[in-house]
């Protein structure tokens, strides 16, 4: 993390953390080491196959890990206050579940079916403020109205609604009571390209009007790139690139992230040959002393597999005003491999 | 020599053969499972071996060395398990007793999920018409109080051993044709399903290979269910004597001992065949109900840890 | 011509909606939802088509109609030149044999009971076809899943999505047939699985001598795996051509609205925004008429009336009145007004 953050700024801090679950085969690491920051106003896209510990970090961050889960290193501040560390505890809880909302995966089906959408905002409400039900109503058709959805729906039911407003409402529901983050699981997995665009689209709006921080969980880097403007990606537990969107498209430098994006239809480019990424992710018992990504890299040397790459700022030439220029990699070779992929273009 | 071994191998290979051999692996693999299959197989063996390791007579009246009748003995190390009003062996009763009482658990329990297992895949895989008339049969039988029209049926076809278990399994098939059926709905919509029809495989061979083995574990449950409800509700109706005396299962047992009055008295008598009756149900509820489990588990076992 | 494999006339598939008892006694007349309205297609021997679409467009209903889980309520399906409603028993074998379906959701498209080797015996038992385990071995290579005696005995919580996915389009080519149907196979991937199950599917079509009917939402995964694109929304097909012509230069405003939904992988590109609002749904309004035009941006009077096919290129239509040969007049300015919007 680069030195140049303003403190205050930093909304979620999330220090070296590391979280492992216990399975029959030994401990497992979920999450190594990981540590990147989500600033006011931000919009963050953490992206990273299945099974890459993306999820448990966004668990982790909630305090709803599972009970085979364990946080063994690391902290994480959420606005200048540590909520939890390696004891699991979370320290300041009343003051984040109103500031941090969350969204889990396939949550869509999470909505109550027999009750109408204001009702199921005020029992949210209840839970952490003392709004009434016509206080409730007047926010949730504000947000009604940024997420695209006419006002006077607010009192339907859930199947009165398709798959993309579904996913709208819940956003709706998730910000009414004014967070100043908000996490979203996938939110666009399983809608079909138009519903995808409508979410994206009024997720966009929604930054323009309120001052939201936002931490995208995908496995899409498209829609990263569409719609954040930092981007952190993740292989088998280990944070591998992070920082400013084109800083880290123009000057891409860790493989993973490299083939990733190469892995990825571009309707610019049709025939274009999509990259595979080889293997699996390494299931992480013991020790993570190596770069999870070596044994699926075309770039791998004897020593990835010695040392656990720790994210370094990289060099950069060019000069950019100060926010571009935070660009952090996790990889021995990253010189080489920026300079064969970009080389002097770009 | 060498085709006869062949032939074994390829019966052996037969999908039935495997899928019974899943089976024991996962009963095995499983502390829960392995407790309560080796309770069910003591049982099984009480049922099997009991009679001929028995003492004595199941109504064979004992005597002491002066001739007298022993009634209502309390437990010694000549009648282990005491005796009864009338002078028997109540351990050898036990043992006695535990044939029938397996015998019409398993009686019953089969009949139950043959009719369930028959009706709920042809109403949930055939569908339409038949669905509903089997279904409307279902919902009829769902409206038959077990226990009077027991009564009334002894009442017109007289007392027996075997036709209180006909009357039983005739009633309870009834949950499980629905549950099963309610499963194969939800099978036979499967792309798995359908890709076997678009091929062109026929009904037989859909029902065999996709249908059944995926609600084997249903199956296997509503078997477990069905043995445990048919010896308990036999019991009862040997309790209210809806069944032939003569045959000396542990719900007549019971019986038994209530009629002479001195059930609390004679405690060695009426405990041990309602404790046989408590553990032989509990273990097969108990055995159903954790096979479901593990075998729903290992189909769907995630690969990962978090699985999407 | 001998060459043509499958060919949809004018087939449409009506369902009925479910009546309220109110609307039984006042005896209304059922509405009806064309799920499939007058699509006409034809696949020739070693072509790939692609049908795209949101979902509730109809793409489903005409797969199930050509694997013959339903029959057309109206037009015909023909198998080299026979109606398939029509086949005798020994054709219709023939015909279950030689049009194989891969399913999207790889999550259940295997039954959790077979194991690999089972799973890609099953058609060639079903047809009575020899399982030699060379056949098995062969096909396994050719889905790469390698070194097959790894997969053979296990089963499909044993493998990932990408992988069970393989082991359905193994399923579907170990009888070779002639034409493949994909509902959509790779939507419920990684991106990174998608890429290499996409690219297993390019290169099958390239080797083998099959026709393939690709079904998606996802405009971007097309140019893959097939050269010919049909757009379809609500039960017709409102644009069809060859698919780079398409994503070059849509003509149809739903085209372009699914061209441009796609998101592109660079912050640097701006694209061109075309929000769609709402979902495709059958109402009794659209019966008659564009059935885009109460989401149309483009929308005239003239939309009332049901558009007629007009041919762009030789090979390329759309049923739009912005290209009908009437409005031909119309046609240059609106383009023109489309691009310069945003």
């Amino acid at each position: 993390m680069g030195g140049a953050i303003n403190m205050s700024d930093t909304l979620l801090d999330v220090r070296n953390l590391t979280v492992k679950y216990k399975t029959s085969n030994g401990m497992l690491t979920a999450v190594s080491n990981a540590s990147f920051t989500v600033e006011e106003g931000q919009f963050l896209g953490l992206v990273g196959e299945s099974g890459c510990g993306k999820s448990t970090l966004v668990k982790t961050i909630m305090g709803a890990l599972d009970n085979n889960g364990k946080i063994t290193d690391g902290k994480i501040y959420f606005q200048g206050n540590k909520i939890i560390d390696a004891n699991n505890e979370l320290t300041n809880e009343k003051g984040k579940w109103t500031d941090i909302s969350w969204i889990p995966q396939a949550a869509m089906n999470s909505l109550d079916p027999i009750e109408r959408i204001n009702k199921q905002a005020y029992t949210i409400a209840k839970a952490h403020t003392d709004l009434s039900q016509t206080q409730v109503d007047e926010k949730l058709k504000e947000m009604f109205d940024i997420v695209g959805i006419p006002k006077n729906r607010i009192t339907d039911y859930p199947h009165q609604f398709s798959g993309g407003m579904k996913q709208r409402t819940l956003i709706a529901l998730s910000l009414f009571l004014e967070p100043s983050l908000l996490i979203a699981d996938e939110p666009t997995t399983g809608l079909d390209v138009i519903m995808q665009d409508q979410v994206i689209n009024y997720l966009e709006e929604i930054q323009d009007e309120l001052n939201l921080s936002v931490l995208i969980i995908t496995h899409d880097i498209s829609v990263v790139f569409e719609m954040c403007d930092w981007i952190a990606v993740m292989h088998s537990g280990q944070l591998v690139e992070e920082g400013h969107i084109e800083r880290v498209y123009d000057q891409t430098s860790h493989p993973y992230s490299i083939l990733l994006q190469e892995s990825l239809p571009d309707l610019r480019h049709p025939d274009q040959e999509l990259k595979v990424i080889e293997g699996d992710p390494p299931q992480n018992i013991g020790r993570m002393n190596y770069c999870s990504f070596a044994n699926r890299c075309p770039w791998e040397i004897e020593e990835c597999t010695a040392v656990s790459p720790s994210l370094e700022t990289v060099s950069s030439n060019v000069e950019e005003d100060d926010e571009q220029h935070d660009h952090n990699v996790a990889c021995i070779r990253k010189d080489t491999v920026r300079s064969e992929i970009h080389g002097g273009e770009r | 020599m060498q085709a006869l071994i062949d032939k074994l191998h390829q019966t052996f290979d037969h999908p039935l053969f495997k899928n019974i051999r899943a089976g024991f692996r996962i009963i095995l693999n499983n502390k829960a499972t392995r407790i309560y299959f080796s309770i069910i197989v003591i049982i099984l063996l009480l049922g099997l071996f009991g009679p001929a390791v028995a003492p004595y007579e199941a109504n064979e009246i004992t005597r002491d060395d002066n001739g007298d009748i022993q009634r209502s003995e309390a437990p010694s190390s000549e009648h282990l398990l005491g005796t009864t009003e009338r002078g028997e062996d109540v351990l050898s009763q036990v043992l006695i007793g535990a044939r029938p009482t397996v015998a019409s658990g398993i009686l019953g329990g089969g009949l139950i999920i043959t009719l369930g297992l028959g009706i709920g895949l042809t109403s949930g895989y055939v569908g339409g018409r038949t669905e509903n008339v089997l279904m409307r049969i279902t919902d009829l039988f769902y409206g038959i109080p077990m226990i009077p029209t027991a009564i009334i049926l002894v009442a017109f076809f007289g007392i027996g051993y075997f036709s209180s278990i006909l009357i039983i399994g005739l009633i309870l098939w009834r949950s499980s044709a629905r549950v099963i059926r309610s499963q194969v709905l939800q099978i036979k919509e499967q792309p798995f399903v359908k890709s076997a029809e678009t091929a062109g495989a026929s009904t037989r061979y859909v029902i065999i290979r996709h249908i059944l083995p995926n609600v084997g574990s249903m199956a296997v449950l509503f078997l477990a269910l069905g043995i445990g409800s048919t010896i308990i509700v036999q019991a009862g109706l040997a309790f209210i004597g809806v069944t032939n005396p003569y045959i000396p299962s542990w719900g007549v047992m019971i019986r038994n001992a209530y009629d002479s009055g001195l059930m609390a008295v004679a405690w060695w008598w009426s405990i041990p065949p309602g404790l046989l009756i408590a553990i032989s149900v509990m273990s097969t509820f108990m055995f159903g109900r954790s096979y479901e489990q593990l075998s729903g588990q290992t189909d769907n076992e995630i690969v990962g840890w978090e699985g999407q | 011509m001998t060459n043509e494999i499958l060919q949809l006339e004018n087939v449409e598939m009506r369902y009925q909606a479910d009546q309220s008892l109110f609307d039984r006694v006042l005896r209304r007349d059922p509405s009806v939802i064309p799920a499939v309205d007058g699509v006409s297609l034809t696949i020739e021997q070693n072509e790939s088509h692609a049908v795209i679409g949101e979902s509730g467009c109809g793409k489903s209903t005409l797969i199930e109609l050509i694997s013959g889980l339903h029959e057309p309520t109206n037009g015909e399906i023909q198998y080299h030149g026979k109606s398939i409603s029509e086949l005798s028993h020994e054709e219709k074998k023939d015909y279950q044999l030689n049009v194989q379906m891969i399913f999207q959701d790889p999550y259940n498209s295997l039954n959790p009971k077979f194991s690999v080797r089972e799973s890609l015996q099953e058609p060639l038992k079903i047809h009575g076809i020899d399982t030699s385990e060379k056949k098995i071995i062969d096909i396994c290579e050719k889905v790469e899943l390698t070194p097959p005696e790894e997969y053979l005995d296990k089963k499909p919580f044993q493998l990932s999505g990408g992988e069970r996915q393989r082991v359905s389009i193994g399923r579907a080519l170990v009888v070779e047939p002639e034409v493949i149907l994909a509902d959509e196979p790779v939507s419920m991937l990684d991106v990174s699985t998608q890429a290499s199950v996409l690219n297993l599917l390019s290169n099958l079509l390239s080797q083998l001598d099959v026709s393939l009917l690709y079904i998606s939402h996802d405009l971007s995964t097309v140019p893959y795996v097939s050269e010919k694109l049909n757009v379809m929304y609500l039960g017709r097909i409102v644009e069809s051509g060859p698919t780079h012509e398409i994503l070059n230069n849509s003509m149809h405003p739903y085209t372009q609205a699914l061209v441009n939904a796609v998101p592109i992988p660079d912050p640097h590109h701006d694209r061109e925004r075309i929000l769609l609002e709402g979902t495709a749904e059958h109402s009794e309004e659209l019966m008659s008429g564009c059935r885009f035009r109460n989401r149309c941006s483009e929308v005239m009077e003239v939309c009332e009336q049901t558009p007629e096919k007009t041919h762009l290129s030789q090979d390329h239509t759309t049923a739009c009145h912005l290209h009908n040969d009437n409005n031909e007049s119309r046609v240059g300015e609106t383009t023109k007004q489309h691009k310069g919007r945003n």
